[in-house]
């Protein structure tokens, strides 16, 4: 686990509900229904210790939406939830009856969700970084949280930016994660770029 | 798009789009229409001409506010794709399907199912323009509306199947091929325990109810393996522990490819059949009274007795009891106290011991006990005793002592008979040897007592062509005034003459003759020749005197019995008068109510009615003051020990006394001493019959008897100092009546 600064975790934190505020309120008009979006924590793992936390908290069986996010920094936003959580997103927000496994639409449904977060944090993060970049549209998988995390393609002490979010629906509480997969960015250039970013914030 | 030469790029890329299944548009930064392909075209029935450089809120203006609205502002400003999903917004932009080809032309339901993609794309001169992709996903909602559907239908079949299992009031499961339950319902869950979901997919062994592993193994196996369809019954025990018994049913399933599939049972709670069957088959076998086995179940065990026997050269001894008088009990104190004797008489021979091995009631108060492995014939004379000692205790009946006793008789096999029949019917024939020798007691079967049955049978024979061959008579014994010594009465006595055997007592064939009912044609006989013949002394001339007849129990129940004596008065012409009925006092008592009516008739015709025997039975003095009757009988037994016997004697002078108080004459009967006569005239009896004066007589002998105490021979006094003499004649004057 990279240690960040207290000062730095709760400021990180903060700008992820700036754009956690934006994504609620879309998800809230889609499902007609207040819906509570909040980011408690922000923290930086190894892609193994971050697989080991993601699978302690979500279980074997996760669902998974994906952006790619290509630029100067290039990386992939996934959103991970247990799969009977995911089920329970989609028809809450739906509203429909229930399936043993999520239909294609239904997918798709999970995926615009999805995309809402994702969108969010993705934004945040470009806010950070500056410059341009390339986003794709989200893709939705299920699978062991090795297999979404890809943690046999890749190596295992890559840096992996873990946004812990929690999701409040219809008093029922749901938690998910969102795992920022960096390809080439180094470590200490993502620090130094939040330290300018949080220097120009507090300005 | 690099890959297009320059020249034909826009073309090429043009006419793609054109050909494209789904809807293109493009906005630059300010939101205008840069492209805008056919499918659009189409959809939204604005022409690619009236699009191009519009504002794309312009031309569809009720976007505005909406998430699509905003999707676009994110991907021209921020570089955000999005992606607006069917589900969660169903159709954002007014595009129809065309209006052939779907059966409703209302517009809403034209709007197309819509999955909409926003993607921003960056131009080489870094200007932003956003591409909106449209996408029809109306088939993909049919199918997934079908699959839901064919889900629900699923759900609605199961759920059906589910309420009809749990309607079932039996125990009922469906299992697959493997053995394993797919349902069962809430009384299978109930009675074993289990819960409902908790079943399924489980086998016998798994769910672990020891009975159900126990009692289906084999039968599943036949059903699951051999497609048979099984129905028994069995017993299963439940979650508590107690036992039912169940009718079980297990049916194979087929599929539509008649493959065996599995199997469906139900098992109907049969405890109460079970009951009523054991209540038949305890009907069928035992006595309800008593709870003892009946006559059907005595020859069945019986039957496996003797078949011991015979294998182990044992003896068996059968004793056939029967209790004493019985009916009167029965009679006087109602059926439900003579019920309730015979149940104690019942338990009574049930505590008699281990040496008893069948204890049965065959019939209304006969009781049938069998010993097995009899080793001597003494050991079930004691056995016999114990049994006599037993039921002749005193019994408690409605707060009244009962006393009864009764008479056994004993059979041995194999001595007394090969098989059961026989045995029972020699046990009861010398059970019946005890009642005629006064009851109480017990006796063995012995081969005269079948010679006795045997003459039986052949009396029985003879008595039927009796009549027809005319081989009665009457003879007739003079009753005799004590006082004046006269003739004033006789009593009629039959005779039968056998061809064969030659005379024949009463004793020997009344008894036989009221069982087979021929008594009846015999007594109407006695009547009407007794009548006749007085009716034909007095024409000539002799003494008029009654006549008396003795009347049978088996007479009286006759309900024409009345008329018959009057129309036989009527026939011979005699006056009512002169005919004495006698009726035994054990017969007057066993029914008096309705016997007081018929005497009342019999009286009214103007008969005599006397008691004979009289001291021999039971006699309520109440009834006694009763009955129209003109005279009482004294018993020959108590006559014959006057002189000997002081309590002969005070009986004899007290039934004199109560006649006198009741005011009814009294005849002595079977006076054969001067000693009987002077004891008898000290008590002041009126009349006496006996071998002392006359023996019976033919009918012609006692006219002459008659005739001459008409000529006026006096009864001398001093002729009781001589001896008997059977031709000792008599004074005679008017008759008494």
């Amino acid at each position: 686990m990279i240690e960040l600064t207290p000062l730095q975790q709760d400021a990180l934190s903060e700008i992820f509900n700036i754009g956690m505020g934006r994504a609620a309120h879309s998800l809230s008009r889609i499902a007609s229904d207040e819906i509570g979006l909040a980011v408690p924590t922000v923290a930086f793992a190894t892609r193994q210790t971050a697989g080991q936390i993601i699978a302690e908290s979500a279980g074997e069986r996760v669902c998974s939406v994906r952006q790619r996010v290509e630029g100067e920094f290039s990386a992939d936003a996934i959103l991970i939830f247990p799969e009977r959580n995911s089920l329970e997103i989609v028809r809450l927000m739906v509203g429909d009856g229930a399936l043993e496994n999520l239909s294609e639409m239904e997918q798709e449904a999970l995926s615009e969700i999805g995309n809402i977060i994702l969108n969010a944090c993705i934004g945040t993060l470009t806010n950070i970084l500056g410059g341009d970049f390339l986003i794709s549209l989200p893709i939705t998988k299920v699978g062991s949280c090795w297999c979404v995390l890809e943690l046999e393609k890749r190596a295992h002490d890559e840096i992996v930016m873990l946004i812990y979010i929690d999701f409040v629906l219809e008093n029922r509480q749901i938690y998910g994660h969102v795992a920022i997969l960096q390809d080439s960015v180094s470590m200490p250039f993502f620090i130094r770029k939040v330290e300018q970013f949080l220097r120009s914030v507090q300005l | 798009m690099r890959i297009f030469r320059r020249a034909r790029d826009t073309q090429i890329a043009a006419g793609v789009l054109e050909l494209l299944p789904v809807g293109v548009i493009v906005l630059d930064t300010a939101q205008r229409v840069i492209c805008w392909n056919d499918w659009i075209t189409k959809t939204a029935q604005i022409n690619a001409k009236n699009a191009l450089g519009k504002s794309f809120l312009s031309l569809f203006p009720e976007i505005q506010g909406s998430r699509l609205e905003e999707a676009i502002d994110d991907a021209l400003r921020r570089g955000h794709p999005t992606l607006l999903s069917y589900s969660l917004h169903k159709s954002p932009l007014p595009l129809y399907r065309e209006k052939t080809g779907f059966h409703t032309s209302e517009e809403s339901a034209r709007r197309l199912d819509q999955a909409i993609q926003i993607v921003p794309v960056t131009l080489p001169d870094a200007a932003r323009t956003c591409v909106i992709q449209i996408s029809d996903v109306t088939h993909i909602r049919l199918r997934e509306e079908h699959i839901r559907q064919q889900a629900n239908d699923l759900r609605e079949l199961q759920q059906r199947q589910q309420a009809l299992l749990h309607s079932i009031p039996d125990i009922a499961w469906l299992k697959d091929i493997e053995g394993r339950y797919i349902a069962v319902n809430a009384r299978f869950a109930s009675v074993y325990g289990v819960p409902i979901d908790a079943v399924a997919g489980k086998t016998d062994a798994d769910i672990d109810v020891p009975c159900l592993l126990e009692n289906n193994h084999a039968s599943d196996t036949l059903v699951l393996e051999g497609g048979v369809t099984r129905r028994y019954d069995e017993a299963i025990t439940d979650v508590n522990g107690r036992v039912t018994w169940v009718e079980t049913l297990k049916v194979p399933i087929y599929n539509d490819q008649a493959q065996l599939i599995g199997l469906a049972g139900v098992a109907r709670d049969i405890t109460d059949r079970k009951a009523s069957e054991e209540r038949i088959h305890f009907l069928a076998h035992y006595d309800s009274l008593t709870e003892l086995p009946n006559r059907f179940m005595l020859f069945e065990r019986l039957d496996h007795l003797l078949a011991l026997a015979r294998r182990h050269d044992r003896q068996i001894a059968l004793l056939f009891i029967d209790l004493d008088r019985f009916k009167i009990i029965n009679d006087s104190m109602g059926h439900n106290a003579g019920d309730a004797l015979l149940k104690q008489v019942a338990q009574r021979l049930n505590e008699c011991g281990r040496e008893v091995d069948i204890i049965a009631r065959v019939g209304g108060d006969e009781f049938v006990v069998a010993l097995s492995d009899v080793q001597k014939i003494d050991a079930v004379a004691v056995i016999a005793q114990k049994i006599m000692r037993a039921v002749a205790r005193p019994y408690h009946v409605n707060g009244q002592e009962i006393h009864i006793t009764p008479s056994m008789g004993v059979s041995v096999f194999p001595k007394d008979g090969d098989d059961i029949v026989t045995l029972v019917k020699n046990a009861d024939r010398a059970m019946y040897r005890v009642k005629e020798t006064g009851r109480n007691g017990f006796e063995f079967f012995t081969p005269e007592l079948n010679a006795r049955a045997i003459d039986k049978l052949t009396l029985e024979t003879g008595l039927r062509l009796a009549l027809l061959r005319n081989e009665f008579e009457l003879e007739y014994q003079s009753l005799i005034d004590l006082s004046t010594g006269q003739i004033v009465g006789a009593e009629a006595q039959i005779r039968w003459h056998h061809p064969e055997i030659g005379l024949i007592p009463p004793t020997r064939f009344i008894a036989i003759a009221e069982e087979s009912g021929l008594i009846v044609p015999i007594g109407n006989w006695v009547l009407n020749t007794a009548c006749a013949q007085n009716r034909l002394w007095q024409e000539q001339g002799l003494p008029c005197i009654p006549i008396a007849v003795n009347l049978s129990a088996v007479q009286l129940r006759e309900k024409t019995f009345v008329s018959r004596v009057s129309e036989c008065l009527a026939a011979t012409g005699l006056d009512p008068c002169f005919l004495d009925l006698e009726i035994t006092e054990s017969v007057i008592m066993s029914d008096a109510e309705s016997t007081i009516h018929m005497l009342d008739e019999l009286k009214q015709l103007g008969v005599l009615l006397s008691v004979d025997d009289f001291g021999t039975g039971y006699s309520s003095l109440s009834y006694l003051k009763r009955f129209p009757i003109d005279r009482l009988k004294i018993d020959r037994s108590f006559v014959q020990d006057v002189t000997t016997d002081p309590n002969d004697a005070a009986i004899t002078g007290a039934i004199i006394a109560i006649a006198r108080q009741l005011k009814l004459s009294v005849v002595a009967e079977g006076v054969e001493t001067l000693e009987q006569v002077r004891f008898l005239r000290t008590q002041n009896c009126d009349q006496i019959q006996g071998f002392y004066f006359s023996q019976p007589l033919s009918a012609d002998d006692f006219a002459i008897h008659l005739k001459r105490g008409i000529r006026g021979q006096r009864f001398e006094d001093g002729a009781f100092n001589g001896n008997v003499s059977t031709t000792r004649t008599l004074g005679v004057g008017d008759h008494a009546a």
